[in-house]
């Protein structure tokens, strides 16, 4: 559900419509009152057959407005102001006053318009505005993900988000010198971050953000460059819920959300005041100053608020004494440890407004761990987040208010409370159900994709030969892109292949040249070339080679082999199929349903996860209720969790809206919704019988059928 | 001054529409949509807005009687207003702006919502004539209720008379020119049941649609009755559509 704007009326029988505007910013015709408008968003895409389809997969927004001529008229061949040029932004909102604030309906492209010399209104097709999505991405290599963490598929979200202006927790500030999101991963944004002891490879959202959930013994600390000349201040920002502590340099300091309060060493608590920022209930800044007294550092004292403009706390002093050096007193790391949960933090040496800056972007945790997060070479960001939300069974798709959204496969499974009831009696035109036989099937296979993860210290894993030889003009330089398959990362240092002293043979990237092409001619000398290579994109080398010397070299070995070899310590590649199946057996079933996650999945807990669900989801038929008429609610958003209740059927049950679509004309506006009913999750069980001991329910269920409790339990509302 | 029902023509230049017959229509249409659920609930939404279409008729008359909404039909003359005297005695000021979402106030015995303070609204008034511009609050004696200023002149306060509960709070004023009057509503307490009339003070409210307001006119129809003469004499029906956004100058 949106937020409604301050002042915008109560609901009511008699609805005085609000005003639709399409404003084209600074394109022909401004910001205009609509005539005729509709704007639909419907979840498609997913991997799955159509009865269970609705709940994953993702949302292009689509929608036509018409408004009235303009007087001279709006053409494509007007001039200024008249001349109309499709492909500008177009934001589509409701206002009712001009005291009351605008409600976002969704920010497009106007794709086409059209209009005629005979025509009062010009109508303009509109398309969503992913533009900033569509660009090609790259994400950074496997810095620190191997191993046995690996991230939330989200984190590949957050990234391509990232490079489309879509940021879940707030950019780096100008003066952050360290970033940690935390948004899937533990990998630093800025700074560079490190888990110690054994983490819990868990993530968890809370309030649309991903933490990460600190093991009782394990520590996540992020090592920062202090600026120069160093500086006795700093800021930690970051959304914290529970207990952590925040070891900045000698000193912990503890912040509590609960108390409220900020503690620095064995100083006294400060308390500070909660609600500094509406966009941000978790979001706390903690300035911390080392105090110098000649040469002795003294204390390091800690503040904290709430918001950019909120009243500081008081300060929590921790006494310190001990030498100034530059490793006691300015802040190099910053480590995280305690019960509680953590993201988008940010180390700064200034309290910058932009460390509360509005998210643009919620997700939720996938529950898909990726060992290795790679990329299609040519993909899209946008393709990719599509990708990404069919293959987890998720759903990902821009809200009315700009901002992306992603949410899981819980979700979407209805973990969740209900926004609202829908009373079929007094909200719905009519309830239209469909069930059909085509979707069930018998036996399910999910194929996924573990990498083939390669791991050494030495530097001996070969991942990449050239197979021409270079020639390099005397004293110059060539470059030369090694395209890589899958990912590697810790690229060996460069020697030539006959030297086996630095290192044995084997081992190392290396290079050998000769002054003739077919490897005749003296060995040339150790430093006749030199060759860097660097990492351009996940699984894209950029190799560099430097003659030194006054002679035509090229790069092969005495017999005029081509030599430039790429080793690394680690290699990241698309491993073999592989495919798990439930229900009948291959040769007996009558309606196989094959999914295939692709290596978006990579684990068999995640696979065999989706595997039950989906199994679970198709062995039946299931109705659908698509395009039913409902009293309209401009608050209503796709991918909210409703419960439906209608009377003369029976029906009552939570719901997922799938698919929204709103239709306006003069005086009046439709709303129809398509829903995904859910099933009873144990959250809903939890909410409604957590309290209850065995004992209490067998009161309340005594002389209850099994047919009852399961009517009972079916019928629960969370 | 002998009022003819109806001044016509751009701002500043408004002429009187003389001889029209009696039985002018004026008539407001508010596009509505509603929803019946299953269960027989019905739901009902409307515009904010109703624009009204005036048909007006003349009979046995020259041409020079409909010289201006002729003139205003062929779009030579452009941005045309009609200001209707009958609908300017109830009020001026459209209904959007009357009345807002705030806590009701009891206005001549209607609770209507309060707008909210700083709103400001403008009307175009006409010379000679007297105006009353009023509002309903709870303010104490003394305290301004709203202010208001005509065309760059200086801003008066209109400040609330002895009492207590929610009461009227007039100003009545007679500009020298055709002009703008602009009214904005002071905090202090809620305010509604804005009203600005053409008269004195008469303690009531009544609701208005926005006068006067930009209209668009039909080509007059023309039913020959007598040619004799000059231009000879002619039956005409004119149609004017209230056209753009009521209170927006």
């Amino acid at each position: 559900m949106q937020v409604l704007p301050a002042g915008w009326p109560a609901d009511a029988a008699v609805e005085t419509v609000p005003d639709i505007v399409a404003d084209f910013g600074a394109s022909a015709p401004g910001a205009v009152s609509l005539a005729d408008w509709s704007i639909a968003r419907q979840l498609t895409g997913s991997l799955l057959p159509g009865q269970v389809r609705a709940g994953t997969g993702f949302s292009v927004a689509s929608g036509s407005v018409s408004f009235p001529q303009t007087v001279p008229p709006l053409s494509p061949w007007g001039k200024g102001a008249q001349k109309l040029v499709p492909g500008g932004r177009c934001a589509v909102y409701a206002t009712h006053d001009a005291g009351v604030g605008r409600l976002a309906l969704g920010s497009f492209l106007a794709s086409q318009a059209s209009g005629a010399v005979s025509d009062p209104a010009v109508s303009v097709d509109l398309v969503e505005d992913q533009a900033r999505l569509r660009k090609r991405v790259s994400v950074p290599g496997l810095s620190d993900v191997a191993g046995t963490i690996g991230v939330d598929a989200v984190w590949l979200i957050d990234q391509v988000a990232r490079t489309g202006g879509y940021y879940a927790t707030p950019k780096p500030a100008p003066s952050c010198i360290g970033s940690l999101p935390l948004q899937g991963s533990v990998i630093a944004e800025r700074g560079t971050a490190t888990l110690a002891g054994s983490p819990v490879a868990g993530w968890q959202t809370i309030t649309r953000c991903v933490y990460p959930v600190p093991s009782g013994s394990g520590s996540l600390s992020l090592a920062v460059t202090q600026p120069q000349p160093h500086v006795n201040s700093l800021f930690l920002t970051a959304n914290v819920r529970g207990t952590l502590t925040l070891t900045v340099g000698l000193v912990a300091v503890v912040i509590d959300t609960a108390a409220r309060t900020v503690k620095a060493g064995s100083g006294t608590a400060a308390a500070y005041t909660a609600g500094g920022s509406t966009v941000w209930p978790d979001r706390v800044q903690i300035e911390v100053q080392a105090l110098t007294t000649g040469a002795t550092y003294t204390s390091l004292r800690a503040r904290a608020r709430t918001g950019p403009a909120a009243a500081w706390s008081g300060w929590s002093t921790a006494t310190v004494s001990i030498a100034v050096t530059e490793a006691n007193t300015y802040v190099t790391a910053v480590a995280v440890a305690g019960s509680g949960a953590l993201n988008g933090l940010q180390v700064s040496t200034a309290a910058d407004t932009g460390l509360w800056d509005a998210p643009t972007a919620g997700y939720d945790a996938s529950g898909v761990t990726l060992d290795n997060p790679i990329l299609p070479a040519e993909a899209g960001g946008w393709d990719v987040i599509q990708q990404i939300a069919a293959a987890t069974l998720g759903g990902a798709w821009v809200s009315e208010a700009g901002t992306l959204a992603y949410r899981g496969r819980d979700w979407m499974r209805g973990l969740g409370t209900p926004a609202e009831t829908i009373v079929s009696e007094s909200s719905l035109a009519d309830v239209a159900w469909s069930i059909g036989g085509d979707d069930a099937a018998d036996r399910v296979t999910v194929t996924y994709q573990p990498p083939d993860l390669r791991t050494v210290t030495d530097y001996s894993l070969t991942v990449w030969e050239a197979t021409e030889a270079v020639e390099v003009p005397a004293g110059g330089t060539v470059t030369v892109n090694a395209d890589l398959e899958g990912t590697v990362k810790d690229l060996g240092g460069w020697l030539p292949v006959w030297d086996t002293v630095t290192a044995p043979a084997g081992k190392r990237s290396r290079w050998a040249a000769a002054t003739s092409r077919d490897g005749g001619g003296t060995q040339p000398a150790d430093t006749a070339l030199q060759v860097t290579a660097t990492m351009s994109g996940t699984s894209r080398v950029r190799i560099r080679i430097t003659n030194t010397t006054a002679q035509k070299l090229w790069t092969v070995d005495g017999t005029g082999n081509p030599t430039l070899i790429i080793r690394a310590n680690l290699t990241a590649r698309d491993g073999e199929n592989v495919t798990i199946a439930a229900g009948a057996t291959e040769a007996s079933a009558a309606n196989p349903l094959d999914v295939d996650l692709g290596a978006w999945v990579q684990r068999y807990t995640d696979a065999q996860q989706i595997l039950d669900w989906i199994w679970s989801q198709v062995q039946e038929p299931r109705a659908t209720i698509q395009g039913v008429r409902v009293k309209p609610s401009l608050a209503r958003q796709l991918g909210d969790i409703v419960r439906i209740t209608d009377g003369q059927t029976g029906l009552s049950s939570k719901a997922l809206i799938s698919g929204i679509s709103l239709t306006g004309s003069p005086g009046q506006y439709e709303q129809t919704l398509d829903l995904v009913l859910l099933d009873i999750t144990f959250y809903d069980l939890s909410q409604n019988f957590g309290a209850k001991t065995f004992a209490q329910l067998s009161t309340d269920w005594a002389g209850l059928t099994f047919a009852q409790v399961t009517d009972l339990i079916n019928s629960i509302g969370a | 001054m002998t009022d003819t029902g109806f001044l016509f023509g751009p701002l500043g230049y408004m002429q009187a529409l003389d001889q029209v017959r009696p039985g002018t229509t004026r008539a407001p249409s508010r596009a509505r949509g509603e929803l019946v659920t299953v269960g027989g609930v019905r739901y009902v939404q409307k515009a904010r807005h109703a624009p009204r279409q005036w048909d007006i008729e003349y009979g046995w008359k020259t041409p020079d009687v409909v010289r201006m909404l002729m003139a205003a039909a062929q779009g030579v003359l452009a941005d045309c207003w009609l200001y209707d005297v009958a609908a300017a005695r109830a009020n001026m000021i459209p209904a959007y702006y009357t009345a807002g979402t705030g806590t009701a106030v009891l206005v001549a015995g209607l609770p209507l919502g309060a707008v909210a303070a700083g709103t400001v609204v403008t009307v175009p008034v006409l010379a000679g004539r007297t105006y009353t511009a009023s509002a309903w609050s709870a303010h104490t004696s003394g305290q301004t209720v709203f202010t208001y200023k005509l065309g760059s002149g200086s801003t008066v306060n209109a400040t609330a008379p002895a009492g207590s509960g929610a009461r009227v709070t007039s100003a009545s004023f007679t500009p020298s020119t055709d002009q703008t009057l602009t009214i904005t509503v002071s905090s202090g307490a809620n305010v509604s049941g804005l009203r600005v009339h053409e008269g004195s003070p008469d303690g009531t409210w009544l609701p208005g649609h926005g006068t006067p307001c930009r209209v668009d006119v039909i080509d007059p129809q023309a039913v020959l009755q007598l040619v004799a003469g000059g231009h000879g004499l002619t039956d005409y029906t004119v149609s004017l559509q209230e056209v753009g956004q009521p209170g927006v100058i």
